[in-house]
């Protein structure tokens, strides 16, 4: 509903329930694989957090509607605006696919899979939603968020096997404060 | 009216009488003693929630220095209530414990600032006595960097007593630098916080003063530099938000509650520093979260009483008051870039946290003997969002004003809002956490399981209840949303 624009809410908050729900499936499980997938995802937090704050500086607020909003006004951030901004919404788009495709525990199978699923496709329509996704008013807007969308399943699906766990964290923090410090020279609308 | 309140303060010492004989009269006449004291305080919400304070004989109360008082009194209460291995040791060593803890509370609700520093001062001694009848290295020398806040607090005092002695001082300048520095060693921050952690080792009584006594002395502190608009506010948030990303990283490591605990204190330094009503909100559901740890770490110690979702319960208000703070940094941020320096460590700190709790909740389990802990635990965290912040959301903005009378009122500059939608959206998810959390599932002694075990309740398949009350809390959860955003729209 967030998401959707349907409530009004932080983009914090969304950032928050999104990966606490991704740390779920390895709460639920005493493997010791668990444990360390469970450091891989504290180690990414950095990363997200710049990634989050290049979208809120962009659109200037830190609700989650007017993030859209600013998509809707100014269009999509990796296509609109000055070079600076665009610059720093790829960079940032690169940290969140290497986020997303870092090397996690997979659960096996029932609630803590479904719950994992759940937690990936979230994590993608945020990102999706903060860079890529416009206002949705005619079938070819559909388009961004589709193909958008699928790129990020494909990045969660098999990414794990191309991004590194011993670099990925520090990569997608570095070019997320790259992202960072782009947006704050000029990004803003 | 506040007989309550004062008969509560009043039944430590006598608790500590009974102690000499009886240990579970003395827990009894402590629990009595609980109650009336959270009679008294809500009798003092009623009369302050306009800003009012109350006065007798040298101590003044309003709702945010009651708040505080009975945190220090539930925190204080937990090791003598719930009994333990203690019991075998030295009565007069309890009575030392409730006397350093009448004191603290005595601090808390002093009028002037000569009396606050006389009771500051015998806090510490009585935190002395404790760890040197203990024999605890750890705890002697944690007491002398306590000391050294006193002296540095006392020096504070005397630099803004030229601006007159009542209880908020105008702290500025050196004075309000002297109190804030004195604040931050008192809540196990500086320097570093490894000395803090080590102390929570000691036993109950000891952990109970330094989480209940010292950290509400330093909340106290905070608040008079913060409201009164001292040049410090903006150190003070940032020394604060990294220090709260350091710890919160820490805690989500190490599955550490005492970590955990003490970034949130550092969240709640940083709010005050950030200043505003949706942080000083924010820094009300933190501390109540911080209190609500500390009751659990030194009363659950004893018996391992914790059940699932008591032991969610400090998360619960931990997790939206450090949103709202988190986002009110953001905010900040966005026209003031610089304040990016606050606002990118606590949302860090923020999301530490939230993992924190999914680790510890897995840690408890694996420390039970489990196999697995409820995938619920990933929203569990969230539970007493229901009773903290959303239910009695008048009363939260109630006590953030009531900062005013405190000092910290200055913050909060325009009407307060309504409940932010954060609040009810998290309500909404930790709703349903709970349920799926505390329902049947072989061996819980939660409450709700015993309802649901109830003869008369029509679904027995744990699996149709736990989905039924999920969705009803969902449907429930999604009307007080509704009516909130109503209200604020004026639709309703």
């Amino acid at each position: 509903m967030l998401l959707a624009g349907r409530l009004d809410g932080s983009a914090l908050v969304v950032l928050v329930l999104l990966l606490a729900a991704r740390a779920a499936p390895v709460a639920v499980s005493t493997e010791p694989p668990a444990v360390w997938a469970l450091a891989m995802q504290m180690r990414l937090v950095p990363a997200w957090i710049g990634v989050l704050a290049v979208g809120l500086v962009r659109a200037g607020s830190v609700q989650m509607a007017d993030v859209r909003g600013a998509n809707a006004v100014a269009g999509l951030a990796v296509a609109r605006g000055s070079v600076v901004a665009v610059a720093a919404a790829w960079f940032a788009l690169v940290a969140a696919t290497i986020v997303i495709a870092a090397p996690g525990w997979r659960a096996d199978a029932g609630a803590a899979r479904r719950l994992e699923i759940v937690a990936i496709a979230g994590q993608i329509l945020l990102i999706v939603t903060l860079f890529a996704g416009p206002q949705v008013r005619a079938w070819t807007d559909a388009i961004p968020w589709v193909a958008a969308s699928a790129v990020g399943a494909a990045a969660g699906w098999k990414g794990a096997s191309v991004v590194g766990a011993e670099w990925a964290p520090r990569a997608a923090t570095v070019l997320a404060a790259l992202a960072f410090g782009l947006v704050l020279v000029g990004g803003r609308l | 009216m506040t007989f309550a309140l004062w008969l509560g303060l009043l039944s430590l010492p006598a608790a500590a009488v009974a102690t000499l004989a009886v240990p579970r009269a003395a827990r009894a006449l402590a629990g009595a003693g609980l109650l009336a004291a959270a009679g008294g305080v809500a009798a003092v919400a009623r009369e302050t929630a306009n800003g009012r304070v109350l006065g007798s004989r040298g101590f003044e109360v309003d709702l945010w220095r009651a708040g505080l008082a009975l945190a220090v009194i539930v925190v204080c209460a937990a090791p003598v209530v719930r009994g333990g291995a203690d019991d075998a040791e030295s009565p007069y060593r309890w009575t030392v414990f409730l006397g350093t803890a009448a004191a603290g509370v005595a601090s808390l609700l002093a009028a002037d600032t000569f009396s606050f520093a006389a009771f500051l001062v015998a806090s510490t001694l009585g935190f002395g006595v404790l760890c040197f009848v203990r024999g605890s290295r750890v705890g002697l020398r944690a007491c002398v960097r306590f000391a050294a806040s006193d002296l540095v607090a006392v020096t504070g005092l005397v630099l803004v007593a030229a601006e007159g002695m009542r209880v908020p001082p105008p702290a500025r300048g050196a004075g309000a630098a002297a109190l804030l520095t004195a604040a931050v060693v008192r809540g196990g921050v500086f320097p570093g916080t490894r000395w803090f952690a080590d102390v929570l080792g000691e036993d109950t009584a000891i952990s109970a003063v330094a989480l209940g006594v010292m950290r509400a002395q330093a909340l106290a502190l905070v608040a008079w530099v913060s409201s009164s608009g001292s040049e410090w506010g903006t150190v003070m948030a940032v020394a604060a938000a990294l220090s709260a990303a350091v710890a919160a990283r820490h805690a989500m490591r190490e599955s550490s509650v005492a970590a955990a605990g003490t970034a949130q204190f550092a969240m709640v330094v940083a709010a005050f520093g950030l200043a505003g009503a949706s942080a000083v909100q924010g820094a009300v559901l933190l501390a109540a979260g911080m209190f609500l740890a500390a009751v659990i770490v030194v009363g659950g110690r004893a018996q391992g009483w914790v059940s699932p979702t008591v032991g969610a319960a400090p998360l619960g208000a931990t997790l939206p008051g450090a949103a709202l703070v988190a986002t009110a940094a953001f905010s900040r941020a966005l026209g003031d870039r610089p304040m990016f320096v606050v606002a990118l460590p606590l949302a860090a700190a923020l999301v530490w946290l939230a993992q924190a709790g999914v680790s510890g909740m897995r840690a408890r389990g694996e420390a039970a003997g489990g196999t697995s802990a409820s995938t619920a635990w990933f929203v569990a965290p969230a539970a007493v969002i229901a009773s903290i912040a959303v239910a009695p959301g008048a009363a939260l903005a109630a006590i953030a004003t009531a900062a005013l009378a405190s000092g910290a009122s200055r913050l909060v500059v325009a009407p307060l809002p309504a409940i932010p939608n954060e609040l009810g959206i998290v309500f909404v998810v930790a709703a349903a956490g709970v349920a799926a959390a505390g329902l049947p599932r072989g061996r819980s002694n939660d409450c709700a399981a015993s309802v649901l075990r109830a003869p008369g309740f029509p679904l027995r398949d744990p699996s149709a209840v736990r989905a039924v009350v999920v969705i009803g809390c969902l449907v429930v959860g999604w009307l007080a949303v509704l009516f909130v955003q109503g209200v604020r729209r004026g639709f309703l």
